[in-house]
């Protein structure tokens, strides 16, 4: 077995992270154990780059906007909550989401006799704005095909 | 101006400066953010909230740190708090329809992916991998300045750097990941 791949063995016979560290450094100094690495320009050209990305919006007014916003409610001053205040932050925000689930299988899923109501006309539904707290939300939205379903999770940005 | 020049004219001023600060590492965060997360709506939204909370907490940044690597710290953090959150909003659903649910919000082994090559490296490598690569590959941080990024050891940032090129690599040998492709 060559030199490599002696390295290559241990390497996933010794799941240490520490033994693995050592290895994995010997192999970024070693020609030969190098070779079996990917490298720089090979991994570049998998991966995305910021030129791979075109034209991008101005994001600007939305980024100063945001601060803005959380400066003056204070959200973001306050430093960190007490953990009990935290669990009933969260505890608070997943009954919010399971209240506005609840909501939109109601609202968007039947009508007063149980029968489905066809989705609006002319497309999917949409959420434009969550918060929870004065603070926004992370909203997730899950629609079935073919049923009139709409499911939101809307989550408290901890 | 240079950009401790600028950092610390935000700092005094009414943050307008910050706006060059934006245009600057708006492509690099997104960038980095795609190739953790696998679709570009979600890169985009964690690097808004990445520069408001920068914006917000400008206070904080250590001048003696790589302002950079400062921003690729608290996307990371951001990147990987909404992978964890997507994961249990998952397993809530899977555990609560007796029909799996195609997520309207797009996972990133199903769709939005930038890259047919990316969408292989999402199902091979891990988030921690994938970012790892990226700072190297595209950035060209050492293993040293990832673990600073990643909150790790220089020898953890140096096992996912590993691992990363070493997938890499085979999938490129097996065909699965084509060079040039792009
Ligand atoms: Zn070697």
């Amino acid at each position: 077995m060559s030199h490599s791949g002696i390295v290559d063995g241990l390497y996933r016979m010794i799941p240490l992270r520490a033994v693995r560290g050592r290895l994995a450094a010997h192999a970024e100094a070693c020609p030969s154990c190098g070779r079996r690495l990917a490298g720089r320009e090979e991994v570049k050209r998998v991966l995305i780059s910021a030129a791979d990305l075109g034209r991008l919006d101005d994001i600007w007014p939305a980024v100063r906007k945001g601060s803005a916003g959380r400066r003056e409610t204070g959200a973001e001053t306050a430093g960190p909550a007490p953990r009990l205040w935290r669990l009933a932050a969260a505890a608070g925000g997943l009954a919010a989401a399971i209240f506005l689930t609840a909501f939109a299988v109601r609202y968007f899923g039947a009508g007063a006799n149980g029968a489905l109501i066809p989705a609006e006309s002319g497309g999917g539904f949409q959420l434009h704005y969550a918060r929870i707290d004065e603070r926004p939300a992370d909203t997730f939205i899950v629609q079935s095909p073919g049923d009139n379903i709409v499911l939101v999770w809307v989550e408290k940005n901890l | 101006m240079d950009e401790k020049e600028r950092i610390a004219a935000c700092l005094c001023g009414d943050g307008e400066e910050f706006r060059q600060i934006v245009t600057e590492y708006q492509g690099p965060l997104t960038a980095l953010a795609v190739n953790m997360l696998g679709n570009r709506q979600d890169a985009e939204d964690v690097c808004q909230e990445t520069l408001v909370q920068a914006f917000l907490h400008l206070d904080r940044y250590d001048p003696c740190l790589s302002f950079r690597n400062w921003l690729f710290t608290i996307l990371y953090r951001r990147a990987l708090d909404l992978l964890k959150r997507k994961r249990r909003f998952r397993a809530f659903f899977s555990r609560a329809a007796a029909d799996p649910l195609r997520p309207a919000y797009a996972e990133p082994d199903e769709s939005g992916s930038d890259s047919k090559a990316l969408g292989v490296l999402l199902d091979r490598l891990s988030p921690r991998e994938r970012l790892a690569a990226a700072l190297w590959a595209n950035e060209g941080l050492t293993a040293a300045e990832i673990a600073g990024v990643l909150g790790c050891s220089a020898s953890t940032a140096r096992v996912y750097l590993f691992n990363a090129r070493r997938k890499i690599k085979v999938l490129m040998e097996k065909g699965n990941v084509a060079l040039g492709n792009r």
